[in-house]
């Protein structure tokens, strides 16, 4: 399985960990110029920007360190930018952060870390 | 390090940092506005996948909180603190070096004698022009998608037709003269 199915294979096992947990998803595979978001999905009254990351079982490092700074700042960037295209504003925003860990042979590790990292958001639109 | 946008009367101004991973790339690379559309867009392609890029956009109401100039100084800033690591060394396009920590060079026209500031250019420019279509989808009332916000007789019409939208940067003269 190369990097690009197993980014889509990720994607769909992390929409289906967010549904069974009673979230609804929104969107997915949501792209702008300036970086793309893998799942948009309401949690209660909450808007949560889902990152996906997915590692196999070589790789060093917990779930969030290759999330990188250029990473975050593009989520967050991404992630203002959706917001411009609402209609109205959600009450609160999030970002959370699936982590799968994948194995040989058995089922992956699949965990969901919400507010995985925080940002003082203004909520301005139209704003860039 | 270069920049797009300085001149449009709406729309963020938008600056990249490119650090190359290769010498030359397998695309022709010059300064943005001596490549047709189809050329940038490949180019940016090849780009990204053999460069560390940062971004740096700085919206209309901050170009108008301060000026055009700082503006653009801080849209170079952005830039390079979004890049993954940091560089040791920044070519900028223009007179002016942006307040960064690392030792700069300002080189004039580099967008054209310089191969790297070039690539900057594309990015930039190429962001910037997605960025702007993707505006026209919110305002479709000015045909964003065809003149990214420059002046032009069509943006002039619209402007003078529907009024200033938030994207318009308040303080240059045609935009003002257009405050209903």
């Amino acid at each position: 399985m190369d990097r690009l199915e197993r980014g889509v294979l990720g994607e769909r096992v992390a929409a289906r960990l967010l549904t069974a947990q009673g979230f609804t998803i929104h969107k997915t595979r949501v792209r702008f110029p300036v970086g793309e978001i893998d799942i948009v999905a309401w949690e209660g009254p909450c808007l949560c920007f889902v990152e996906v990351r997915s590692r196999s079982s070589l790789e060093w490092g917990g779930p969030l360190d290759s999330l990188t700074d250029q990473k975050r700042r593009r989520l967050i960037r991404a992630a203002r930018w959706y917001l411009q295209r609402l209609r109205s504003l959600p009450p609160e925003t999030r970002f959370d952060v699936v982590a799968i860990q994948w194995h040989r042979g058995t089922p992956p590790t699949v965990e969901l870390i919400r507010d995985a990292f925080s940002v003082t958001f203004s909520l301005t639109t139209g704003s860039w | 390090m270069d920049e797009a946008g300085r001149g449009p009367w709406a729309g963020p101004v938008v600056a990249a940092a490119v650090i190359l991973h290769r010498r030359r790339l397998a695309v022709p690379i010059d300064d943005s506005k001596r490549l047709t559309g189809r050329q940038r867009a490949r180019a940016f392609d090849v780009i990204a996948r053999h460069a560390d890029v940062g971004f740096g956009i700085v919206c209309a109401q901050a170009i108008d909180r301060h000026n055009i100039l700082r503006a653009t100084l801080l849209a170079m800033q952005e830039a390079v603190a979004d890049l993954s690591r940091p560089p040791d060394l920044v070519l900028v396009d223009g007179p002016v070096a942006p307040p960064v920590p690392q030792r700069c060079w300002p080189i004039i026209h580099g967008d054209r004698r310089s191969y790297v500031i070039s690539c900057a250019s594309i990015m930039a420019k190429v962001l910037r022009d997605r960025l702007m279509e993707f505006y026209h989808d919110l305002y479709p009332a000015y045909a964003f998608h065809r003149h990214k916000g420059y002046g032009t007789a069509l943006h002039a019409q619209r402007l003078g037709q529907w009024g200033p939208s938030v994207l318009h940067r308040h303080s240059f003269r045609p935009v003002k003269d257009c405050v209903m």
